[in-house]
């Protein structure tokens, strides 16, 4: 259905009670008084190819930008921030980075604009939504359609300053993005959130629980509602009257933090919440002094007649929820608890009304040498810096505050007031074991509370460090760094200005090999490694940072073929480059159109990219750019491809072939696959040069047999209806692995007669772990036994497959149980083993 | 008076990611300081991005080169139809006066620094006196220090302290923290 038939007006929309989701979107209401129908802002999944929304930067970046060199990295983040969005299993929505665009350029497919504008030295990012008040309905109500937001950038990256360009350049073009998906600002630090809390996520850790609600809430997938929770209720002034805009978290003492906006009403409903126990909190937005500015930097919703509905309400009291009165004291706060598809209701409070807020808002630092890190890391113990109006009175410390963390933390042994508004937070190692995490402080007052979600990381090691690199070449002729420095583990990331550097291997010394980017000469490079706590070696390094200077190497050029493609079509596109460069992982490629679609890229080897590309059956005819990414280096091709009109006749094939058999996923050579497209009658169809054999057909799906025999990599399927011929390419995969059999205690084979049993060692006989005899990383390898995941405790060769051991675990039931042995995402088949206990 | 960016039809994201400024910092940043009222406005367009013209008759300066008029640039605005608003951008009323920190940049357009954080009401208090109080930018702030989220908070003085105290920073005697 097109997009104009789904647009209604105002008045024709049903009205329901329901209240607001788990997040603050941009909401619209179709009706000015209770109960109120939150509409959000959003794309119309309908009107994308594959739900997928496609985020473009317009080549004029190259030029504008103030260090062209770091075009590279700009991309490379870019299509790292889409990822991120794009990550997310509980959300419809897929997102992808479609590489440069001309802004000559016309589509007709909903998507969104990225370009680089000269902005004031303080001004990093802005957003434009670019919606009107018309609202749209679909399967999971009404929403008012977004079509083409756009985001503007500083061109001057300088603006990115410490700790870390990358990260913050990153989150940067990542909290944009969220907006122009349709999600507004939280207060519980995740990625969206606003300056109230500060962002408590990382390079490494890009969304928090609140973001993931967020985006899930818009765009719900599969069993959002059944696997997680619900809580709702009502927020209102003494004598009844609804709080609007108040902000009620669920918070859990040393982890997620999910929230929701109250409506004019006071009513809210937090859903997408994960299982778990947790604590409610409902605060006031922070403050804005400005006539006309909401509080909390939120934009209003807009009510029937496109102007902003009622007032935030406020400032009133901040109350943990105890039952209807609330408390100040978190520790009598009652737990609520949150199951999959759990829905508690009523959780209600009445708020008092306050003339001033208490303490408005409070950051908290830590500080690595001179360099300021907010949120504060502490490894062990340490000084917190906390910072706001509120906590200082004159130069003092403001009476009767004290300071807590929920979840507990180290003792906290002094607080001293500096510099006459900060505190100093002294965090000593106590004897009690505190866990690693998340650590949110509550501020308390005689008469009020602020609560900081995520202030604090408690950690179990310093920032990682760069000492020095050292160039190397690996065995296979690739080019590495060797880098020496702490905290550097194998499940650090690198990165060279943004782009991604693989871990290869740790030396003998403990030294971090990692791949070298694709880069041409005079470019230098900051190197930066992230580790999963959250912290990067710029904490320590911003003044100075370890650099590499590239002595050789340039993008040399690339041949797109074919360079015109139909309207509506999926179809493979060849790509030959001069520079040797192209590698997976490391190699995008993108048509800088919300129209065509990069589905699939597979690098057959590194001059030589065929890649999947789908175009939409509406797609706007002309030329469009075509551009390829690797490392560092950028090749573009203005007005090198055309969009043509469609061809009716020509078979439409979706490159996503379905393997038949049950648990697998990836194709190899005699697997039975499902061809599913349009026009696919008298089928003829090869792969890699192969004829394949038909089993079954209609003009919508095909079965066929992959040719067996065929060897493992990529391989282009050519299909022909007897008219026309279209080739897509497909990645065959080895045999999925099999387990032959499974030896208990003795050697003995596990039967009806000698079941295995709990703490038992087993030993599996597997087939198709790896090529030959080389052992698979345990890492690499995944046993489950009747659902209950098994760690393989070793890993031999034997014959020609392996032996993998385990130890059975007590969680497994009696009986005839399945057992599967994965690797890279190929399962076998299962095997039934009994079991006794 | 008009009202020259409220728009209603199109919506702003609130969606602007701007780094903290003390006064000290839009001192030091700035490419000039003035006091002045807006005196009309236009829209245009540069592709597919929209920017609204504000025309500022300066009637003071601290800082910056001399002239009787300056021409502010701000993202957003209402083109032939077409509009596109960013959070952020600041409420600017026709005949009102401001102190604009204001930041030229190499294409010779002039911006405001900060976007609402660079403009300052100009108002007169209960006593008389002129004042100036900094609007509170709605969007995300970011200290420029640490390039983490910071609070923002808004700045009220008298025009005569504000004055002093821009002109001691210029010459470098007082601290305009």
């Amino acid at each position: 259905m097109g997009l104009r038939r789904l647009l209604v007006s105002v008045l024709g929309l049903s009205l329901s009670a329901s209240t607001a989701g788990a997040y603050y979107h941009f909401i619209h209401y179709t009706n000015r008084s209770a109960p109120y129908n939150p509409v959000p802002e959003k794309f119309d999944l309908n009107t994308l190819q594959n739900k997928m929304v496609t985020f473009v930067l317009w080549d004029t970046a190259a030029g504008l930008i103030s260090r062209p060199d770091q075009l590279p990295s700009v991309l490379g983040l870019m299509r790292e921030a889409a990822r991120v969005w794009n990550s997310v299993d509980t959300s419809d929505l897929r997102v992808a980075f479609g590489g440069l665009a001309s802004s000559a350029t016309n589509e007709n497919t909903p998507g969104v604009e990225i370009l680089f504008d000269e902005l004031d030295p303080l001004t990093l990012g802005l957003t434009a939504t670019n919606t009107q008040n018309v609202f749209a309905s679909g399967p999971t109500g009404s929403f008012v359609p977004i079509r083409r937001p756009q985001i503007r950038l500083n061109r001057n990256l300088s603006n990115w300053t410490s700790p870390s360009f990358v990260e913050g350049f990153f989150l940067t073009v990542a909290h944009e993005m969220g907006h122009a998906l349709g999600l507004q600002h939280t207060f519980t630090a995740s990625l969206m959130s606003t300056e109230a809390t500060g962002r408590a996520t990382s390079f490494h850790q890009p969304l928090a629980a609140d973001d993931i609600a967020g985006i899930s809430y818009l765009y719900p997938r599969g069993n959002l509602a059944q696997s997680s929770g619900s809580i709702a209720g009502r927020i209102t002034f003494p004598g009844g009257q609804g709080i609007h805009l108040a902000s009620v978290v669920a918070i859990r003492p040393t982890g997620a933090a999910v929230s929701a906006m109250t409506d004019p009403d006071g009513r809210y409903r937090i859903d997408g919440v994960p299982a778990g126990q947790y604590l409610l909190y409902v605060h006031p937005p922070p403050p804005s002094s400005r006539a006309g500015a909401s509080a909390g930097d939120l934009r209003l919703p807009v009510g029937p007649d496109g102007l902003p509905s009622a007032a935030a309400s406020g400032p009133f009291d901040t109350m943990f929820y105890q039952g209807s009165q609330g408390t100040r004291d978190f520790s009598a706060a009652q737990p609520l608890n949150v199951g999959p598809g759990s829905f508690t209701d009523n959780i209600n409070l009445t708020l008092n009304r306050r003339t001033a807020y208490s303490i408005p808002s409070v950051t908290a630092t830590s500080f690595f040498d001179q360099t300021a890190v907010r949120p504060g890391y502490l490894n062990g113990g340490g000084t917190l810096v906390a910072y706001g109006a509120g906590l200082t009175t004159n130069g003092s410390l403001t009476a009767g505050l004290t300071v807590n963390f929920l979840g507990g933390s180290p003792l906290l042994q002094t607080i001293r007031v500096y510099n006459g508004s900060y505190l100093a937070l002294d965090l000593v190692p106590g004897s009690a074991f505190f866990s690693s995490g998340p650590r949110h402080l509550v501020f308390s007052l005689p008469t009020d509370i602020f609560v900081l979600p995520f202030g604090l990381n408690l950690v179990q090691s310093p920032p990682p460090n760069i000492i020095s690199v050292t160039p190397g070449v690996e065995g296979n002729g690739t080019r590495s760094l060797t880098v020496a420095g702490v905290a550097l583990f194998t499940e650090t990331r690198f990165e060279l200005d943004g782009v991604p550097a693989s871990l290869l291997r740790f030396d003998q010394a403990g030294r971090a090999v990692i791949q070298l980017p694709p880069g041409s000469g005079g470019l230098r490079p900051v190197i930066t490694a992230f580790n999963p706590d959250g912290q990067n070696s710029m904490f320590l390094a911003a003044n100075s940072p370890v650099t590499y200077a590239y002595d050789s190497g340039d993008a040399g050029s690339a041949t797109f073929s074919p360079n015109a493609l139909q309207a509506g079509s999926e179809t493979l596109v060849e790509i030959n480059g001069t520079s040797g460069s192209f590698a997976d992982g490391l190699t995008t490629v993108g048509f800088g159109s919300s129209d065509v679609q990069v589905r699939r890229v597979l690098v057959v080897n590194p001059n030589r990219i065929w890649a999947n590309v789908a175009i939409a059956p509406n797609a706007a005819i002309g030329p469009i750019l075509s551009s390829l990414v690797t490392g560092f280096l950028v090749i573009s091709q203005p007005s090198g491809f055309q969009i043509q009109g469609a061809n009716p006749r020509a078979p439409l094939l979706n490159s996503q072939l379905v393997n038949t058999a049950p648990n697998q996923s990836t194709l190899y050579p005699g697997a039975t696959v499902i061809l599913s497209g349009s026009n696919l009658s008298n089928p003829a169809i090869t792969v890699g040069d192969r004829p394949a054999n038909i089993l079954l057909s209609n003009p919508n799906q095909v079965t066929f047999v992959i040719p067996p025999g065929l060897a493992t990599g990529p391989a282009i399927l050519r299909f022909t209806n007897g008219v026309d011929t279209v080739a897509i390419a497909v990645a065959i995969d080895a045999l999925p692995p099999n387990v032959q059999n499974v030896a208990g205690p003795g050697n003995n084979i596990v039967d009806s007669s000698r079941p295995a049993r709990p703490g038992d060692l087993l030993t599996m006989a597997v087939t198709g772990l790896s090529d030959g005899l080389a052992v698979p990383d345990a890492k690499r390898v995944r046993v489950s036994i009747a659902g209950v995941d098994h760690a393989p405790v070793g890993i031999l060769p034997q014959g020609g497959g392996h032996q993998v051991q385990i130890v059975l675990s007590p969680a497994v039931g009696a009986g005839q149980v399945p057992l599967t042995v994965s690797i890279d995402g190929r399962s076998s088949p299962p095997y039934y083993m009994s079991v006794a206990r | 008076m008009i009202r020259i960016s409220l728009l209603v039809w199109v919506l702003a994201a609130q969606a602007t990611t701007v780094s903290r400024a003390s006064l000290g910092d839009l001192v030091q940043k700035s490419t000039s300081i003035v006091r002045g009222r807006v005196t009309g406005s236009y829209s245009a367009t540069r592709g597919s991005s929209i920017y609204t013209y504000h025309k500022i008759q300066v009637l003071e300066r601290w800082k910056g080169l001399a002239a009787a008029q300056v021409e502010v640039q701000v993202p957003g605005g209402t083109f032939q139809g077409q509009q596109q608003n960013f959070a952020g951008t600041p409420q600017l009323t026709e005949g009102a006066e401001y102190v604009f920190f204001l930041w030229t940049g190499p294409s010779g357009a002039t911006h405001l620094l900060g976007l609402s954080q660079g403009v300052l009401d100009v108002a007169t208090n209960a006593a008389g006196e002129s004042i100036v109080a900094g609007q509170v930018t709605d969007a995300l702030v970011l200290d420029s220090a640490t390039g983490k989220a910071a609070d923002a908070e808004p700045l009220r003085m008298k025009l005569s302290d504000f004055s002093n105290r821009v002109s001691g920073a210029l010459k470098g005697g007082v601290s305009a923290k």
